[in-house]
């Protein structure tokens, strides 16, 4: 997909909640060896998918100094919305101080409504019916204790502003495309409180299916080939899949290196792909192309192509993603259970 | 509080929002309509999100829709303009004086597990 008039983005901003617990004191608990990966984030006691929503939107704004009185629509995408029925971009939208006019909903496809939310930015800046707009992609995962995802799901977010290229962008979008079908690899009925997944569709038939589909879609689309990119950003469920699906691709570690934050991060969910698309734009250089494809159950995934402008350097992000994670700090099983509700006082 | 008046305090709670003397430019927070040291009308103003820490104490003693979110501390912050305002701190384990903090959105309580979330500003150490 290529918007009619030029689109990119304006500014970008992401939150990651201060503590981590180590994948080893989950296995050690429930009698497990292998780990997926190294740590998780984990949300405060006081934290939600809003509040990583606010401080994500707040830091792209901020750190862009984008006009937010030009912000035309806020959209998050997440599947752990503090309420099933009120949106959460109104609240965001009154805690940033923007508008009253402003389009404003919650998508949800799992770990793909972030790039859900930028898609559909992108065609309500470029067709003119809004200046600029928000797209962000946060969650507090849950998994059920003792459950494989509970080594994996965690907290975090990231926000971008959307603006067309003429009104200076950080990086300007090149092209799109998304691979969608009805796939049962994971889901979360009304009134549970712990997703299910399939293991029979968790790789092949889901994750790599999809990514691999959309990302040679674009490519035959668009006459690109890996090795135009300088970085390249893939959903991360886990530390395996975005590095073997980059390498079924032909991307090589370099190129997905600055973007993988999985091992200490955990998977974000609608903030992974964006999450790690923010730490690939605090280091990269004008001229860089970025490919960015995320992935979401469903199933689906959203793949698009960013060049990145001279105004980065002064639109980067402050503090960078790295400093998010190296302020982290770890917590022990107990005040994990009780800061995600499983112990109760 | 209900769930309507805090509804009605929100813009306060969630931005910051203080007042500014016309006469003798005293800022305060929560607003007020009249100024505190000349008695003059005020207006809206946007205070600035960061400050430091000037006192704190902790408090382990609430009302029980604070269950969830006890204990904490409780800070006297003043903002980069000079502002002193009353807040809680969060994301801190040992809060100590002249700490850099700045404003965010947290989640204050709730009216139970069918109720509003209420949100607002909390201070955390600058990121
Ligand atoms: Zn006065």
């Amino acid at each position: 997909m290529r918007p009619t008039r030029e689109v990119g983005i304006y500014g970008y901003g992401a939150y990651i909640p201060r503590y981590i617990i180590e994948n080893r004191d989950i296995a050690d608990l429930w009698g497990r060896d292998a780990t997926p990966i190294k740590s998780k984030s984990f949300p405060s006691y006081d934290e939600d998918t809003i509040t990583i929503a606010y401080e994500a939107a707040l830091r792209a704004i901020e750190s862009s100094g984008a006009d937010p009185s030009l912000i035309g629509a806020v959209f998050i995408g997440s599947e752990s919305k503090p309420y099933a029925v009120k949106p959460s971009g109104t609240v965001v939208a009154e805690a940033l101080g923007l508008g009253r006019n402003i389009l404003s909903a919650d998508y949800e496809f799992a770990c793909k409504a972030g790039t859900e939310a930028m898609q559909t930015v992108f065609g309500l800046v470029s067709s003119g019916m809004i200046r600029m707009g928000l797209a962000i992609g946060a969650d507090t995962a849950q998994g059920r204790p003792g459950d494989e995802l509970e080594y994996t799901a965690a907290a975090g977010g990231a926000a971008y502003i959307i603006s067309r290229v003429e009104d200076g962008v950080l990086a300007r979008l090149e092209a799109s495309y998304t691979y969608v079908s009805d796939t049962p690899d994971f889901w979360r009925r009304s009134l549970e409180e712990y997703p299910r997944h399939l293991y029979r569709f968790t790789g092949e038939p889901a994750y790599f299916h999809h990514i691999m589909s959309s990302v040679k879609g674009l490519f035959e689309e668009y006459g690109y080939s890996p090795s135009d990119f300088k970085y390249a950003v893939f959903h991360q469920p886990n530390y395996k899949f975005p590095t073997r699906v980059a390498k079924k691709l032909g991307f090589t570690m370099d190129q997905i290196k600055p973007g993988l934050v999985v091992a200490l991060v955990g998977n974000t969910y609608s903030g992974s792909s964006l999450l790690g698309l923010a730490a690939t734009l605090d280091v990269a250089e004008p001229g860089d192309k970025i490919l960015l494809a995320s992935f979401g159950s469903g199933a689906g995934s959203d793949s698009m192509v960013f060049e990145v402008t001279d105004l980065i350097e002064e639109r980067r992000m402050r503090p960078p993603v790295s400093k998010l994670i190296s302020r982290m700090i770890p917590g022990d099983y107990a005040t994990y259970a009780m800061f995600r509700d499983i112990l109760r006082r | 509080m209900t769930e309507v008046s805090d509804w009605r305090f929100r813009r306060y709670r969630y931005r910051l929002i203080g007042s500014r003397c016309r006469e003798c430019g005293e800022t305060s927070y929560p607003p007020r309509r009249r100024c505190s040291r000349c008695g003059g009308a005020t207006e809206e103003y946007q205070l600035p999100r960061r400050g430091r820490v000037v006192h704190y104490t902790l408090l382990k003693a609430l009302p029980t829709r604070y269950n969830h979110y006890r204990p904490y501390f409780l800070a006297v912050v003043e903002l980069s303009d000079g502002t002193r305002v009353i807040g809680m701190l969060t994301d801190v384990d040992e809060p100590s004086e002249g700490m850099e903090v700045e404003a965010t959105l947290r989640k204050l309580y709730t009216y139970g597990e069918d109720g509003k979330i209420i949100y607002g500003v909390k201070f955390r150490p600058v990121l």
